[in-house]
């Protein structure tokens, strides 16, 4: 596995008394697919919530491409390349697809504090917007209002915008959420097809999804990483099969989920 | 430094404070319970302050005119909640903030129909006329220390009964999740229709209470509103603790203005709410 | 970019206007040119609520302040020139809108309205109580402004049928500056903002600053407006910083139809000519006298039944916005 580019040591986030993300290392390459499991309440979106800059960690360190990022805001950890994605969909409702994804392509651009050309003009934003539509396979639904697409297209929406911003890493949180068997699979296609280039950390509760992309590992429960590693050894861990099935289940194959 | 004026001041400060914190707790149980920003909240002030000055003149007694008093405005309130109130549940700020203006307009002009636009005195009643003697030349109005008082034992019982009892968990079920609140069975209408009424009675018995210390003229509503309204930015929205601190530190900074900095007597408030600003943009106490 | 059809409305409505001065007398022609400068105001409100989602209750702050420093800056005993009076007027209100809005912006939701109002006042209450300019009683602008290269007077703003082709021509101007500013990105990311805002960050717009030069802009055309309102009547008051002021732009924001631009300035058109209705005695008999009752329960009509305003009927009727890629 190539160097990390983004990698967070001891990271951990307390709100009162509860530790939501505790002493938690992760790192992440190119071309790399890292997934991150658990059950609901592990602090899966807590953890995703810190490296976009959404939450300030109460201690640890987030660098990215050999720099620090512990403290940005949001905004500019999103200017550096990293991107991320909603579990619930957080787009904008009243605007064409194509106008989603030109919002996150022009973010591309060194300012928008512009006030004379109209955006259209700008050549390069056009093109990074068709692109991304393209990829995610929405062209043909370029031009309807995203709240009235359907509930998987709007999800792919969700992921071309990321795309349209030309991040480096991609953090996609539950991007199968909500979605029906062939939806999935279609949208587990677009993460291993965009994957070259990218350095992808994926939240997932589908395991079979998992599966099929994973190169990396890494299993949360409570806040703290279990394990973590290539998904095959992760799969047969005493330790997260008994956090997923149930103290002396491990003995048991009980075929599901794992 | 003369320490007995400034203790004086710093007595009429609290009380100013007092006196702003259960008209901001009303506002803030409004708003924090039922969503609802109401800009007339200050014309309920300003009704409270002129029924206890025309009740005052028909019995010659303020208590009794508060007594009085005290049903009128929960029955306005009521009426204006059935009225107005109930189809702003669903709309933004926005339109809530326009709806209640437009009610001011009306209540403004109501009021100079009524009483006309001469300011108007209420004589402290008797009993409490008197000062406490707080030195050998210096003494404190007994009726400031009631005022003050009764202020500080209404907002907070109204706080009491929102965290401590069963009607007060139904409000704050009511105020979380309205849906899930009715599917509960909790009567969201009648509750709101409550809600309402009482806060805008805490405004109306504030104005009752301070007609005698402050002077009942038009535009008296306004102008309490927007210091409330800085209250509730400096103490946070839908936190009575925020409330209580914001008021009580207006209501020092407002009076030591006045007697100390004449000049910016009038800003000095607002500057106050700008440093807060700076440093918690929600308050602080407000849930960020 | 409206649809043809609306800008062919919006041409006949100029037109229209563009004729009073010839058929109408002073009063028709003050009344009208007091629509069309409340119609910039109410058109730069529309700017900061309908385009990017901040609903303040303090614009008229921005309005008033302009007005004032004309009379600050007027001497008594001659008219000012626009020439360097109109850009010190806009400079002072620029700067009050990039103070207030650095620390107004830093708010969210019902605390942006309470703080705008809240400052708003501040002005107000330093103009009403200070002897700076006249105080409670208001103050006079003797002579209304001038534009002068050097000896040669190009535009007497004394006459009022100059006053309102200069108001009107002001409002196309504008107009035309503002859509053009909603076209370019920076209007694109605006309106993003008011969409959804968190979502702008995560795509990398620090949205405080756009909201703030939004606010800005704003203010400044308020302010431009401010100039254009005291020189009708030569007069400012403090309640021209006042609440009252403010909710009245937001009144006319909303009945035009908010986040058309154009939808505001009939708003303005609308309000004021209600206004007239309802002062009329001949029509409404006693009650005339107390019209702001009606005025109340008109604006809470609006709010219950016609939110949508008037702006929005126009483009149903006229035909959907050009909808561009």
């Amino acid at each position: 596995m190539s160097a990390p580019i983004l990698s967070a040591t001891g990271l951990s986030k307390n709100f009162g008394g509860l530790n939501a993300v505790d002493n938690v290392d992760l790192s992440c390459a190119l071309d790399t697919v890292h997934a991150i499991i658990g059950p609901n309440g592990a602090g899966k979106t807590t953890l995703i919530n810190l490296l976009s800059g959404d939450l300030a960690p109460s201690s640890g360190e987030i660098t990215y491409r050999d720099r620090d990022i512990t403290a940005l805001p949001a905004h500019r950890v999103s200017r550096l390349g990293i991107g991320r994605s909603y579990q619930r969909t957080h787009i904008f409702p009243e605007f064409t697809c194509w106008q989603n994804c030109w919002l996150a392509a022009q973010s591309r651009e060194p300012s928008s504090l512009r006030f004379f050309r109209p955006a259209n003009a700008a050549l390069a934003v056009r093109q990074r917007t068709e692109q991304a539509l393209a990829t995610a396979g929405l062209d043909s639904r370029a031009d309807t209002i995203a709240a009235t697409v359907s509930y998987g297209e709007q999800r792919q929406l969700e992921i071309a915008m990321l795309l349209a911003m030309e991040p480096d890493v991609l953090l996609l949180d539950e991007p199968l959420a909500g979605m029906g068997p062939e939806e999935s699979v279609q949208v587990v296609e677009l993460i291993r097809r965009i994957t070259p280039g990218y350095a992808v950390v994926l939240i997932e509760h589908d395991m079979d999804a998992v599966f099929a992309v994973a190169d990396v590992l890494t299993v949360m429960v409570d806040g703290v990483v279990l394990e973590s590693g290539v998904p095959e050894m992760v799969r047969q861990s005493t330790g997260v099969r008994e956090a997923y099935l149930g103290v002396g289940a491990a003995a048991a194959d009980t075929g599901c989920e794992l | 430094m003369d320490w007995l004026f400034l203790l004086i001041q710093t007595l009429n400060g609290i009380q100013y404070g007092l006196l702003l914190f259960l008209i901001a707790s009303g506002l803030t149980l409004v708003f924090g319970i039922m969503g609802i920003i109401n800009l007339a909240h200050g014309s309920f002030y300003m009704i409270g302050a002129y029924l206890a000055f025309s009740f005052t003149q028909m019995t010659g007694n303020l208590f009794t005119a508060i007594l009085l008093g005290i049903p009128v405005t929960l029955v306005l309130g009521y009426g204006v909640e059935r009225v107005f109130m109930i189809h702003l549940y669903k709309r933004d700020h926005l339109h809530q903030v326009l709806l209640t203006f437009g009610l001011i307009l009306i209540f403004n002009e109501l009021q100079l129909m009524i009483w006309g636009g001469d300011p108007n005195g209420v004589p402290i009643p008797d009993v409490l006329s008197g000062s406490l003697p707080i030195s050998d030349t210096l003494s404190y109005p007994v009726y400031r220390i009631f005022l003050s008082v009764v202020c500080l034992v209404l907002a907070g019982s109204m706080a009491l009964v929102i965290r401590h009892t069963r009607v007060g968990m139904r409000v704050r079920a009511g105020a979380a999740n309205r849906a899930m609140a009715e599917s509960l069975g909790v009567n969201m209408r009648s509750l709101s229709a409550i809600v309402f009424s009482v806060g805008v009675t805490l405004a109306g018995v504030a104005g009752m209470l301070a007609a005698p210390v402050e002077t009942v003229y038009p535009g008296m509503g306004e102008q309490i509103l927007i210091i409330s309204f800085v209250v509730v930015v400096i103490g946070g929205i839908g936190s009575i603790k925020g409330a209580f601190v914001g008021a009580v530190a207006i209501g020092l900074v407002d009076v030591y203005g006045q007697v100390y900095l004449p000049e910016i007597a009038s800003v000095a408030v607002y500057g106050l709410m700008a440093a807060v600003l700076l440093w918690r943009p929600s308050g602080l106490f407000g849930r960020t | 970019m409206p649809s043809r059809n609306v800008l062919s409305a919006l041409a006949v409505l100029v037109l229209a206007l563009a004729v009073v001065p010839m058929i109408g007398d002073k009063y028709w022609i003050k009344l009208a040119t007091r629509m069309i400068v409340l119609g910039i105001f109410a058109m730069s409100l529309d700017l900061l609520v309908g385009y990017t989602g901040l609903v303040s209750f303090g614009h008229a702050a921005f309005f008033g302040l302009s007005g004032y420093v004309l009379h600050l800056v007027s001497p008594e005993d001659a008219a000012a020139n626009m020439a360097w009076a109109l850009p010190v007027c806009l400079g002072v209100t620029a700067l009050a809108a990039l103070v207030i809005g650095a620390l107004s912006v830093r708010t969210k939701g019902v605390y942006f309205i309470m703080v705008t109002l809240a400052f708003a006042q501040m002005l107000f209450y330093f103009f009403h109580d200070s002897d700076l300019a006249g105080g409670s009683d208001g103050a006079y602008i003797y002579f209304k402004p001038i534009f002068a290269l050097g000896s040669v007077v190009l535009v007497d703003l004394g006459g009022s049928a100059v006053l309102f082709y200069f108001s009107l021509v002001s409002l196309i101007v504008l107009y035309a500056g503002l859509v053009m500013v909603l076209r370019a990105p920076f209007g694109k990311v605006i309106q993003g903002i008011k969409v959804n805002e968190h979502r702008m960050q995560a795509l990398g717009f620090n949205t405080y600053l756009y909201k703030l030069v939004s606010f800005v802009i704003a203010g400044t055309i308020a302010g431009y407006a401010g100039f254009l309102f005291a020189s009708i009547d030569g007069f400012v008051s403090p309640e021209l910083l006042g609440w009252q002021e403010s909710g009245i732009a937001l009144v006319m924001v909303i009945l035009g139809g908010m986040g058309t631009l154009f939808g505001p300035v009939i708003g303005a058109i609308a309000l004021l000519g209600v206004e007239e209705l309802f002062r009329d005695r001949a029509l409404f008999g006693f009650i005339a006298a107390h019209w702001q009752i009606l005025m109340g329960g008109f604006v809470i009509c609006i709010v219950l039944f016609f939110a949508n305003g008037l702006g929005g009927l126009l483009v149903k009727i006229a035909g959907r916005q050009s909808e561009e890629r």
